[in-house]
């Protein structure tokens, strides 16, 4: 507990780096993200949007990516799962250097829209298994068993547009944990949501994570969210960003825990202003 | 009073007639007016509705407009012309004809159409022999589409035939050939019309005789008129060559056209044969001097 | 009174006011239809009788029907609209196939889609029966020609709707493909061509309005082979035969074909986008 409360304080890299090594107990990591600077080309202006982001995730580790609006997260979120490639740095999963998308870092986007609108609920997740070399009955049976996780048995027949928001995160968290994947990136799955189905769905992916097994790289830019979910937390500053800090927040057990008030403090301090409670799910 | 008529040079004397504004001399109190419509169905409908009242055209649909009861008789003749089934060198014969083979006729009820029937019936033995290979052309596209290969065979009417066999075909048959000398083009009106406007167009058989007279004894003449009508898309000594075309004769007696009857009506495109000239002509055209 | 009429279901009572238009409307379609249909044949014939036009120019619907029913059963309108429809459906597979070609080139290429916004500016607002005469230069007087011009007809309308449809596809949907480990055609099938589907749907939709009329117009212009003459060649003929039932019925077996075309269409769109909730907003 005193180490984490002194990381939080602390904002000079060399600090961060030698807090990274620290805490995780086991083996290598599953994904390490080595001085990463990302520039994307927006009309004829190239925007620079990550200047310096290193941070690793171990195995089954929950890291939430957190920073204000514009910061760069997503970009960084959209680099590990290969759909954008850094500018320089070295971004290293599973052993390879060498990162093209893939369903190993299964994505779970924003967007309501990220369910095929063709295909049912079922099919939805069936599809990808099938894809991905799965036998068809072993396809069905294993969409069926994680529709039936997320609570949507009942609704497996319908089509997309006939899902409610909510419901529609499910499929795709359902689709993402289906394919058996050992990391999970998340691209503020719930920043859409109502608070209420939000909360609920944080629950959900708490356990279903901690029963997939499975490495979760979590974009947020609520402090509350990433408290919650993470094991730690990549703070993200400045545009171009750069990592300004990573915490360790695995042994805090919710908002009744008497450390919660004071990392989620540290947090604002960090990200330069103060956490909204209600994330608007702008960016 | 509406006249209409098509653009070709068979339709000459009524160029004439316009062009030297006789009709409104002659008739200063009505009010005349020349269409020229490319269609020769467009101005059968045209009269049927009673939008024009003095319609010029071939032989073959008016006798099919008889037949059918549209309640025409025939005015006046314009001319005779001899009409060329011209083929390119290979075609010796109508026997030469395979199925890929085009021949090219300006509309389906047209003389030509009568007249490759009649040629399939005397060398074939079947007047719709060779309906799989006929295609509908304008005369100037049926010109450039004979030019360029696209068809076997093509029958026009002067001059483009004469530029057909120029430009490397060969006459394998004629309409004289096969009816006789008979004419090409004439002019006829409904007889209700008729009745009411006997004078008037009394008089435009008088003018239509003018103008055959002119053709006929001042050719050159006639040929300045008809580069005038044009608006210079024609030059006079073209005109000149394509009115003195050999077998071509103005005259406004009809000709022949029993003989066509009798061959539609053997081949089932229309249902009986005209009793006599004069039941299906006027007595205008009788009564005109010089006829 | 505060009731606004949107806040009534149809058919809902309004004090006996409405009681015409609620009937009406408490009708069935297809009889509503049905009765619409047999209003205008008795407009039709009632015009026919009173205003003596000549039977040369104008056909009741009684020889119509007559004629159609004839010329059905001896062969002579079955076979018109078999050349018709079998030069159409060449045309359009041949316009289909290029367009798919032409938009996959302009999706992967700049150069591609320079070409294919040029192309489709320049010919998409021409009527394709102008170009009649260039077909027939190039392919000759036979169907060939006719299959080049719908051909024609269709690739455009298609390539635009197409080009649309890949380029509005919805950037989520292809990371999820791409996600997927979707490659090459692979993404295109199963990604792109269905999410594009209201646009192709709404394209074909577009290029068959324009194949039949395009179709039909070469055809009365220029009449194939006399012996294999399509429909529009038939009406053609018919009216320089004065077989004025005979147009009638060609026409009226051009607009049968129109609606059944239209119904097949609403079907599969009722089968796919609208069961899918993606209908096109364009």
């Amino acid at each position: 507990m005193k180490n984490q409360q002194s990381d939080v304080s602390s904002r000079s890299q060399p600090d961060v780096k030698a807090k990274e090594d620290g805490p995780v107990t086991s083996s290598a990591p599953l994904l390490s993200v080595e001085h990463v600077k990302i520039s994307y080309r927006l009309k004829n202006t190239l925007v620079q949007a990550v200047d310096d982001a290193t941070f690793t995730v171990m195995p089954e580790e929950k890291v939430m990516l957190i920073g204000p609006s514009g910061c760069g997260k997503s970009t960084i979120l959209k680099a590990v799962a290969g759909f954008i490639e850094p500018v320089s740095g070295r971004i290293s999963f599973a052993g390879s250097t060498n990162i093209t998308p893939g369903p190993d870092r299964a994505v779970v986007f924003q967007e309501f829209d990220q369910l095929f609108p063709w295909r049912t609920v079922l099919d939805n997740v069936v599809y990808p298994l099938r894809v991905t070399g799965r036998s068809k009955p072993e396809a069905m049976a294993q969409a069926t068993t994680f529709i039936e996780m997320v609570g949507l048995g009942p609704a497996r027949t319908r089509f997309p547009h006939q899902l409610s928001g909510g419901m529609k995160q499910r499929v795709a968290i359902a689709r993402a944990l289906a394919l058996g994947p050992p990391m999970l990136l998340m691209d503020e799955p719930f920043g859409s949501l109502d608070a209420i189905t939000r909360t609920r769905l944080q629950g959900d992916l708490n356990r279903l994570a901690e029963r997939a097994k499975v490495a979760l790289l979590f974009v947020t830019h609520s402090i509350d969210e990433a408290l919650l979910l993470g094991h730690r937390v990549v703070v993200l500053q400045g545009a171009p960003s750069t990592v300004a800090a990573v915490v360790d927040v695995r042994d805090i057990n919710g908002p009744d825990d008497p450390h919660y008030r004071s990392i989620r403090r540290s947090l604002e301090d960090l990200l330069g202003a103060p956490g909204e409670e209600e994330p608007d799910g702008g960016n | 009073m509406t006249i209409a008529l098509q653009p070709d040079l068979g339709y000459s004397p009524l160029y004439i007639v316009e062009q030297e504004g006789w009709l409104k001399k002659a008739l200063p109190n009505v009010n005349v007016k020349w269409q020229v419509l490319n269609s020769g169905s467009a101005i059968e409908t045209g009269m049927i509705t009673n939008h024009i009242q003095v319609g010029a055209g071939g032989i073959a649909p008016f006798l099919l407009g008889v037949n059918k009861g549209v309640g025409w008789k025939l005015l006046s003749s314009l001319d005779e012309e001899n009409l060329w089934l011209v083929c390119k060198p290979n075609i010796k014969s109508l026997k030469d004809i395979t199925s890929t083979d085009r021949i090219s006729v300006v509309a389906p009820t047209s003389i030509q159409a009568i007249d490759l029937k009649k040629a399939a019936k005397t060398v074939l033995g079947n007047p719709n022999a060779l309906d799989p290979n006929m295609v509908i052309l304008s005369h100037p596209v049926s010109y450039q589409a004979f030019k360029a290969g696209r068809t076997t065979c093509a029958l026009d009417a002067p001059p483009f035939e004469q530029e057909e066999v120029a430009a490397g075909g060969h006459v394998v048959t004629s309409s004289y050939q096969l009816f006789g000398t008979s004419t090409f083009n004439s002019t006829f009106v409904l007889t209700k019309y008729y009745q009411s406007h006997q004078q008037e167009l009394k008089i435009l058989v008088q003018q239509i005789k003018r103008a055959v007279n002119l053709l006929n004894s001042d050719p050159k003449k006639a040929a300045t008129i008809i580069a005038a009508y044009e608006k210079g898309k024609l030059s006079e000594a073209d005109a000149l060559k394509d009115l003195t075309v050999k077998g071509t004769h103005w005259t406004i007696v009809p000709h022949g056209y029993l003989t066509y009857a009798k061959f539609m009506h053997s081949i089932g495109l229309i249902s009986s044969v005209p009793r006599s000239m004069s039941s299906i002509e006027l007595p205008t055209l009788k009564a005109t001097p010089g006829n | 009174m505060a009731v606004t009429s949107q806040e009534l279901r149809p058919g809902a009572d309004l004090g006996g006011t409405l009681t015409a238009r609620q009937s009406w409307s408490r009708l069935p379609a297809w009889l509503r239809r049905v009765i619409i249909l047999a209003v205008a044949v008795a407009v039709w014939e009632l015009y026919v009788k009173a205003a003596h036009v000549s039977h040369l120019v104008f056909a009741s619907p009684y020889a119509v029907a007559r004629s159609f029913v004839s010329g059905w059963l001896d062969g002579q309108i079955a076979g018109a609209t078999g050349v018709t429809l079998e030069a159409l459906a060449i045309g359009m597979a041949i316009g289909i196939g290029s367009a798919i070609v032409f938009t996959v080139l302009a999706t992967w290429t700049t150069v591609g889609q320079d070409a294919l916004m040029m192309f489709t500016s320049m010919l998409n607002p021409l009527p394709s029966i102008a170009i009649l005469p260039l077909a027939i230069i190039w392919f000759g007087l036979n169907e060939k020609a006719l299959v080049f011009v719908v051909a024609n007809a269709v690739v455009w309308p298609i390539a635009i709707n197409v080009t649309t449809g890949f380029r509005t596809v919805n950037t989520t949907l292809l990371m999820v493909g791409k996600n997927l480990g979707l490659r090459g055609w692979r993404l295109v099938r199963d990604v792109l061509l269905p999410a594009a589907l209201p646009y192709i749907i709404s394209g074909v939709k577009v290029a068959w309005a324009f194949a039949w009329r395009t179709i039909i117009a070469s055809e009365l212009v220029f009449g194939t082979a006399g012996g294999s003459g399509g429909l529009g060649y038939f009406i053609n003929k018919s009216q320089y035969f004065l077989n004025i039932p005979d147009v009638f019925a060609g026409l009226v077996t051009i607009a049968v074909i129109g609606i059944i075309v239209e119904v097949g269409f609403n079907m599969l769109e009722r089968r796919t986008v609208i069961r899918w909730g993606m209908q096109a907003t364009s």
